[in-house]
Formats: C-alpha cells, sequence, structure tokens
C-alpha cells in the first residue's frame, strides 16, 4: 500500500465513498469494457502501468465510440481493436489527447465539421450538455474535452459548480438549500483535489445504469443501479444483474428481485460482508425536461445484512413460498431485508397447508419464525441501550448463534408434538383449532386448548423437554409466543403428510 | 414490598425476564402434586382449564387452594410460592401464571402413586 502523496495512489481507481463519484467509477468501468473490453482487472493494471494512456487517450475516444455505437446499432461494434492507436513512447498528457483526438477526427467527423455526438439513451441524462449540442463544431467539442481532462483551464461555467446540470441528483446550484450567499461549494477544484479525475466520473455516471424498459409504460422506464462501497462487489453484482435483465426478457421480474438473486450469488464467491451492510439501489427516470422522477435508494439494514451472511440461514430463507389461494408467491429472503414481518406470510401459507391445497415447506418456515422471534426478543432486550451497542460491532454474532441454537433446541422439542395422538385426523382437528386461536392471537385459548388436548397424554404431558419448552417458549414469552404456536401447528400438519 | 408480587405489576409496564419465576412456581406445584393420582390430576386440570379459560381468578384460586388444603408436607413450598404470588392480576399475568401451574400439574403425570 503506498503512503498518501505518492503518485500512484492518485492514479488507481477505486470507490470514494461519495456515491455519485462511485457511480460514475463504474459508469467509467463499464466503457472500457464495453469498447475495449477489459475487465475490472485488466483496466486497474492499464491505470497502474500507463494511467495517461487511459485517461487522455483511450478514455475520449471510447466515450465518443461508445456514443456512436449506441446510435448506429453497434455497427461500430466490429471494427477490430487493433486499428486503434496506441500512443506509442508518449507520456504527455496533451500529447496522448492530441494523438487520440487525431483518431477520433480521422474516423468519425461528419460533413459539418462535427462528431456527431447525439444525448440519446443514457446520454440523455446529458441533453444539450456541452459538446452534445449540435451546434458544436469540432473545435468546441475538442475544447470541452480538454476542459473535462484538466488539459485546460474551466472555461465553460456549467463545470465549474457541480450541481444538477451535471449531476440529476443534486439541485442546481442557486438552489442549494443551506447556502444561501455562496451557490454550491461542490466546485470542480474542490472535487478534483479530492478525487483526481473527478470530471470524467461526472461523465460515465449514467454509464454505470442498468436501463429497465417497460413497453406498457414509459413512465415506468427506469434506470437502476446497484450500489455498496465495495468497488469490486458492485462491479460484480451490476453485471450479473444487467445478464440477468437481458435474459428475462419475457418474465418481467421486479428489480429488487433481480437484484437480489445477484447479490446472493455473488455473496457466495466474494464473502464481502463489509459491503453487504451498506447497500443500495439507486434507480432514476427522467422526464422530457430531465426532471428526476422515481428516485429510490434502498439500504439494506446491517442486522438484516448479518443475518444473511450465515450459509444455513440464508439458504432456508431463500426460498419462495406460496401464501394465497391464487398462484401468488413470495421470496422470504425479500420479505425479510425489506424488513417485512415473516409471520404473516407463513401464517397464510399455513393456511393454504390446512385446506389441503399445498404440501408445507417446513424448514423455511421454522427458520422464518425462529429468526423473526429472536430478532423480536433481541429488540426488546435492548431496547433501552444504544443503537451502536457491542452486538452491532460484533455484527450481531451472538444473535446470530441464538438462532441457530433456537432452531435446534425447537425443532426438537416442538416435533415431540406428534406424539399427541396416532391419527392423523385428530391430529389435524387439533391443528385447526389451534390455528384458530393464533389468528386472533389468543394465547389464552392457544394453550387451553393445547393443554386440554394434552391432558389425556400421560407420556407427552410428562416429557420434560416438552413442558420445558412450552413454559420457556410459549408461557412466559410475551414477545413472540404465537410463532413458537405456528411451529406447533406446523409440526401437527407435518407428520400428516408422511402418514 | 415483596419482590414477587412487584414482578406481575411491572409485567404490565416493564420488561423483567419473567422465566426463572415461572420456573420456581412449575417446580413447586411439581413437587406438590407428585404423589397424587392421575385421574384425580386429570380432572383437577380440566377443572382449572376451565376455570382459566374465562379469566375466573376467584374460582380459580378456590380450586386449587381446595386441592392443596390438606395435611401434606408436599405443599409446602407451593403454599409458600402461592403465599408470595397470589394476587390480584391482570389477565396477562393471570395467564401466564395459571398455565405455569398446570404445566406443573401436567408434568407429573407418569410418577404418581395409584392410590386410588
Amino acid at each position: 500500500m503506498n503512503s498518501i502523496g505518492q503518485p500512484q495512489i492518485n492514479q488507481q481507481i477505486d470507490f470514494t465513498g461519495n456515491w455519485f463519484i462511485d457511480i460514475g467509477m463504474l459508469g467509467f468501468i463499464n466503457l472500457m469494457e464495453e469498447v475495449y473490453g477489459w475487465n475490472l482487472d485488466v483496466l486497474r493494471e492499464e491505470i497502474e502501468s500507463e494511467p495517461e494512456k487511459v485517461y487522455y487517450g483511450y478514455f475520449p475516444l471510447a466515450y465518443i465510440r461508445y456514443n456512436l455505437m449506441k446510435q448506429r446499432e453497434k455497427k461500430l461494434n466490429k471494427t477490430n481493436n487493433n486499428e486503434l492507436p496506441f500512443f506509442k513512447g508518449s507520456v504527455d498528457k496533451k500529447q496522448i489527447f492530441e494523438e487520440s483526438w487525431k483518431f477520433i477526427e480521422d474516423n468519425y467527423l461528419d460533413d459539418d465539421g462535427r462528431i456527431p455526438l447525439s444525448s440519446s439513451n443514457e446520454f440523455y441524462y446529458f441533453h444539450n450538455f456541452l459538446f452534445f449540442q449540435p451546434k458544436w463544431k469540432k473545435e468546441k467539442q475538442k475544447s470541452a474535452f480538454e476542459e473535462i481532462l484538466g488539459l485546460k483551464n474551466l472555461e465553460d461555467d456549467v463545470l465549474v459548480h457541480i450541481d444538477k446540470t451535471v449531476c440529476k441528483f443534486l439541485p442546481s446550484k442557486e438552489e442549494f438549500p443551506n447556502i444561501s450567499y455562496t451557490g454550491s461549494l461542490i466546485t470542480n477544484d474542490t472535487l478534483q483535489n479530492i478525487v483526481p479525475h473527478s470530471t470524467i466520473f461526472v461523465l460515465t455516471f449514467p454509464l454505470g445504469f442498468i436501463s429497465f424498459i417497460n413497453e406498457k409504460d414509459e413512465k415506468e422506464n427506469r434506470r437502476t443501479m446497484f450500489y455498496s462501497s465495495d468497488m469490486k462487489f458492485s462491479y460484480k453484482i451490476n453485471k450479473k444483474i444487467k445478464q440477468m435483465v437481458e435474459r428475462s426478457t419475457e418474465k418481467k421480474e421486479s428489480i429488487f428481485t433481480v437484484t437480489w438473486e445477484a447479490i446472493i450469488d455473488t455473496l457466495i464467491e466474494l464473502k464481502s460482508q463489509w459491503a453487504l451492510e451498506n447497500m443500495y439501489l439507486v434507480s432514476y427516470n427522467l422526464t422530457d425536461n430531465q426532471n428526476l422522477i422515481n428516485v429510490e435508494y434502498i439500504g439494506i439494514p446491517k442486522l438484516q445484512a448479518a443475518i444473511i451472511m450465515d450459509d444455513t440461514i440464508r439458504e432456508n430463507l431463500n426460498k419462495y413460498i406460496r401464501y394465497s389461494k391464487e398462484i401468488k408467491w413470495k421470496w422470504l429472503i425479500q420479505e425479510f431485508i425489506k424488513g417485512n414481518l415473516l409471520y404473516p406470510t407463513i401464517m397464510n401459507h399455513l393456511n393454504l397447508v390446512l385446506n389441503k391445497d399445498l404440501e408445507l415447506s417446513y424448514s423455511s418456515s421454522l427458520y422464518s419464525l425462529l429468526v423473526e422471534s429472536k430478532i423480536l426478543e433481541f429488540k426488546k432486550k435492548n431496547e433501552k441501550s444504544q443503537i451502536f451497542s457491542p452486538d452491532y460491532f460484533d455484527n450481531y454474532k451472538s444473535l446470530i448463534k441464538n438462532i441457530k441454537d433456537e432452531i435446534s433446541f425447537t425443532s426438537f422439542a416442538s416435533g415431540l408434538i406428534n406424539q399427541i395422538s396416532e391419527s392423523a385426523e385428530t391430529k389435524n382437528r387439533i391443528a385447526r383449532e389451534l390455528f384458530e386461536t393464533l389468528k386472533s392471537n389468543n394465547k389464552n385459548m392457544f394453550l387451553n386448548i393445547l393443554l386440554k388436548n394434552l391432558n389425556g397424554n400421560k407420556e407427552l404431558s410428562s416429557n420434560r423437554n416438552f413442558y420445558n419448552w412450552i413454559l420457556k417458549k410459549i408461557i412466559a414469552n410475551n414477545t413472540s409466543f404465537e410463532m413458537y404456536g405456528l411451529i406447533l401447528v406446523m409440526n401437527l400438519l407435518r407428520r400428516k403428510k408422511n402418514e | 414490598m415483596n419482590e414477587k408480587n412487584m414482578y406481575y405489576w411491572q409485567k404490565v409496564v416493564g420488561d423483567r425476564p419473567i422465566s426463572m419465576d415461572l420456573e420456581d412456581i412449575r417446580e413447586a406445584v411439581s413437587e406438590g402434586f407428585k404423589s397424587e393420582s392421575l385421574n384425580y390430576k386429570q380432572k383437577l386440570v380440566y377443572n382449572l382449564l376451565e376455570t382459566i379459560r374465562n379469566n375466573d381468578q376467584k374460582e380459580f384460586f378456590y380450586i386449587l387452594l381446595k386441592a392443596i388444603n390438606k395435611p401434606k408436607k408436599d405443599y409446602a413450598r407451593l403454599l409458600e410460592q402461592l403465599n408470595n404470588n397470589y394476587d390480584v392480576m391482570p389477565e396477562e399475568a393471570f395467564v401466564n401464571f395459571a398455565y405455569t401451574v398446570v404445566i406443573g400439574i401436567m408434568a407429573t403425570y407418569d410418577g404418581g402413586e395409584k392410590n386410588e
């Protein structure tokens, strides 16, 4: 690792923690990959060995080429990479850029003396911005590029302040709410000092997004990207989402679902837990006058993230479960991450099972209920303590251990209920009665029915494991008794299927 | 003020863990009823369950006290527990307490002497 101030560290590309610069970086990576076929590792090598060539030579060329490729339906795509200039031997920024620009003019100049850049598709984000303007000829276009690359002092006002003109997620210069007397303090200079080449990343920002087209409703079109603070993690996941979106043209899955499938896949590969704790989905959609509609940031709470890091828990929650008579499915992990309660879903699922409509998903239901009950218990216990408790910094390890212990204890103890009767019919009847009391959340009736049915069974009612479990998990439990109650019902139904 | 009485009222507003107390009660009940006959206990449990169901605290304690109103040493600990815990309770607390008593009796089903 280099110490700060050494030149190499300034050149290497990595996330900064500022999401709009980071998304621009991702866009930059996507761009280079699309045009030159470099993946992240190759790009990093290139930047390490010859940063000037990448930023001043390959980048402007790639940007223009990509824009033209998009317009001409990938006609240019077939051009062989060998035809591209190599910027042999030169290390001078200006010289590299000149060489690159010469190549651009030689190849892409149109009859009007203009590089035919267009602000369609994702470039709509920069509608009428600098060199996209139809009136700008090659000289002006070149000069704008020089400004962006920092080869020339900034002349265009739009680049001095980073505001709504270049980043739609920001207010305009005058509107910055808390700085009434100066205008935006985020100037290009400031940014460049913190993140070199950040103006480039401002330009590549829209390329970091994946577009979801909804043919029926244009308003539902949106560009979305997955953002976490780990570059490699974000890069891989976005790549996967893109593949999935391209693959699933008929089946319109929600962005959230697709993203999560990608995340779960990548998780297994990368194991980058700290990134998992800082994840966002950023979506935007522009109207005709470039206003933002539908901006969304979806953060994933650290608690939920920590829990799904556990392989067994994740596997069991990573299932679709049927929850209503119409064939409707819910993806448990998605509900979990959104912070929705799983109990009602499992309840609906059991209702269907009771009516003999389908098979019980036992282990997924068991995990869902126990994870939820343990979280409730945990939250209750820590109600008065601070948010940043030792558990927070420990990634909730003790909670996860607790959940797993509970699962083995409860699945054994609650399974004993099967001894209540030999007959599947009786068990079904009891299950139904218990289920009804849970619906109205009536603990008194639940216990009453349970114990009345147990009363005739001398072995089971005096089974130490069983009565201790009931005492601890149902009677003495005022936070989550209904979840344990439901587990009993599940066990009564579970055996039934085998008989 | 008595610690154990306090808990029921705290339960309504506060969050003290309760399992230890209930466990004590459960053990005292089991100890008391360990040598009664199975039939007797099953019938008793049935009657108790009926009263809990209606949240009839008066009847519950009436039946329970009648049952343990015997010159037996077994009941000493249970009587002490009742002495500490008896109160007019909010329903939530009563339900927890009463079912603990029932579970305590049921836990002795396999060990009772066949003296009937």
